[in-house]
């Protein structure tokens, strides 16, 4: 069973590789934006979700959501919805 | 995130800005692959063919093209093209109820766009499925597994033209039997084809805009049978907004940023100001538009001249346009 913890590590990985910021400045509660969330990096991060979770989810998403745990939290209600 | 613009010399003076330009979507997309996002190729291609979303000189070779095509259709297609309109309001049950969007306006891409483009692919719904709404797809915030299936549904297009051209069935006298026998730019058979299909899916409002012409008049309580103005041609006309991104050159430039200029609500004497389209990326359909809802409209109501409204839906789903899904009429 994926866990919340789970996709909170995934996606930090992710943003910190796909925005070029370092690993100290993304933590779960680090709002989206100041890490250089933009629509591009929003289709990117979310093609990762998608691929990694096998799951469909919207870019809107990462606008919705202010931070990686609420991203998470989303990301997991999805996966529960969609398998 | 962006502005609406709804008032018109605000739109005005915008769109005449040297630094304002249709969305970089070629930049975005290119941006992806660099990313390492593959299955975008033909996407990409499109992309770059399509004048919806080029500036400069791409632009201007492009649109030479394109209205050269638009040039060959109604010099050598009107009179298919009123013959076929006829056929087709001939063929509606006089006595009956229909969908008009079902029974005429939808038909006008198989009937009378195919046939002029030289588009004739063997599954001809399929196609219609894959193509007609590709400008609706590609919206920035499409997920990058939306993206691939666009790019997957523009190869299958693509491959049924290929297939007809292969056979020798494209006929000369065609928008692309002349592309392919008397244009040397662009050089690639598979670009030409694709400029035919871009063509061809950029024709998708011309069907929505003949129904809501028809809806306005069946709603209004005045002469159906007089001919249609180009004020009425505006107040139907489905898009809904001209987008642009404003990149000047000062970067600090206060007016930089993404503009959603609001076609239905930007009027000029009480009568939308750009329902084709603004300066050098304006309709290049325009013409021919005119040319068939003129003729459409005015054989529809010599017709049904006493035709009512029974049902009317709006497509709440279409962000980009204005369309009526279902319109049914009783004609008697
Ligand atoms: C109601 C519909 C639409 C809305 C509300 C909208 C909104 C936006 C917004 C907010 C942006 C800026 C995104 C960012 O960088 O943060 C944008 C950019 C963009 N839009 Fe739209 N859009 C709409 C329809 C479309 C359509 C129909 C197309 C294509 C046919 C399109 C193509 C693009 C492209 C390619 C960009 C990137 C612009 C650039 O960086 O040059 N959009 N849009
Ligand atoms: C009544 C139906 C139509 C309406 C209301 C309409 C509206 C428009 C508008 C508003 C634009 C400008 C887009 C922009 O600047 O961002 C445009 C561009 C264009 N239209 Fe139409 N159109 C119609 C029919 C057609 C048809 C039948 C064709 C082809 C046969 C066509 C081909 C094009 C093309 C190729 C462009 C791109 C021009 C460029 O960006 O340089 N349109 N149209």
């Amino acid at each position: 069973m994926t866990t919340v913890q789970d996709i909170q590590a995934f996606l930090t990985n992710s943003a910190v590789g796909v925005l070029e910021v370092s690993r100290e400045d993304v933590t779960p509660t680090t709002p989206l934006v100041d890490i250089g969330m933009t629509s591009f990096y929003a289709v990117l991060l979310c093609g990762m979700i998608e691929d990694e979770y096998e799951i469909e989810v919207e870019p809107l998403l990462m606008f919705e959501c202010r931070t990686i745990a609420e991203v998470s939290e989303e990301v997991l209600e999805v996966i529960k919805r969609q398998k | 995130m962006f502005k609406r613009v709804v008032d018109f010399e605000e739109a005005n003076a915008l769109l005449r800005r040297d630094g304002m330009q249709v969305p970089g979507l070629l930049a975005y997309l290119e941006q992806l692959q660099r990313h390492n996002v593959s299955g975008l190729d033909e996407l990409v291609r499109f992309t770059r063919l399509a004048p919806f979303f080029q500036e400069g000189e791409q632009l201007r070779q492009l649109r030479d093209v394109y209205k050269d095509l638009l040039d060959v259709i109604l010099n050598d297609w009107s009179e298919y093209i009123k013959d076929t309109i006829e056929k087709l309001v001939d063929n509606l049950d006089e006595c009956a109820e229909f969908d008009l969007v079902e029974e005429l306006s939808l038909k006008v891409f198989d009937s009378l766009l195919k046939p002029t483009l030289g588009l004739m692919p063997a599954d001809s719904a399929s196609f219609n499925a894959d193509t007609i709404r590709l400008q609706e797809l590609v919206q920035p915030y499409r997920s990058l597994r939306e993206l691939k299936a666009i790019n997957q549904k523009i190869k299958r297009a693509i491959e049924a033209v290929e297939d007809t051209v292969a056979a020798g069935i494209v006929r000369e006298r065609t928008a692309l039997g002349h592309l392919l026998r008397n244009r040397a730019w662009p050089e690639r058979q598979v670009d030409k084809i694709s400029i035919v299909i871009i063509l061809y899916a950029a024709t998708a409002p011309l069907a929505q805009t003949f129904t809501n012409i028809v809806a306005k008049r069946l709603q209004e309580s005045r002469d159906r049978t007089v001919a249609l103005s180009d004020e009425e041609i505006a107040k139907g006309a489905a898009q809904s907004y001209l987008h642009r991104v404003c990149k000047d050159s000062a970067k600090d430039s206060a007016y930089n940023g993404t503009y959603l200029f609001d076609i239905q609500a930007i009027e000029r004497g009480g009568c939308p100001a750009f329902p084709f389209g603004h300066g050098r990326h304006f309709c290049v359909g325009f013409g021919l538009s005119r040319f068939i809802l003129k003729y459409m409209v005015q054989q529809f109501f010599t017709k049904f001249p006493t035709a009512k409204i029974l049902d009317i839906k709006h497509n709440e789903n279409n962000k980009i346009a204005y369309e009526i899904s279902r319109l049914v009429i009783r004609t008697t």
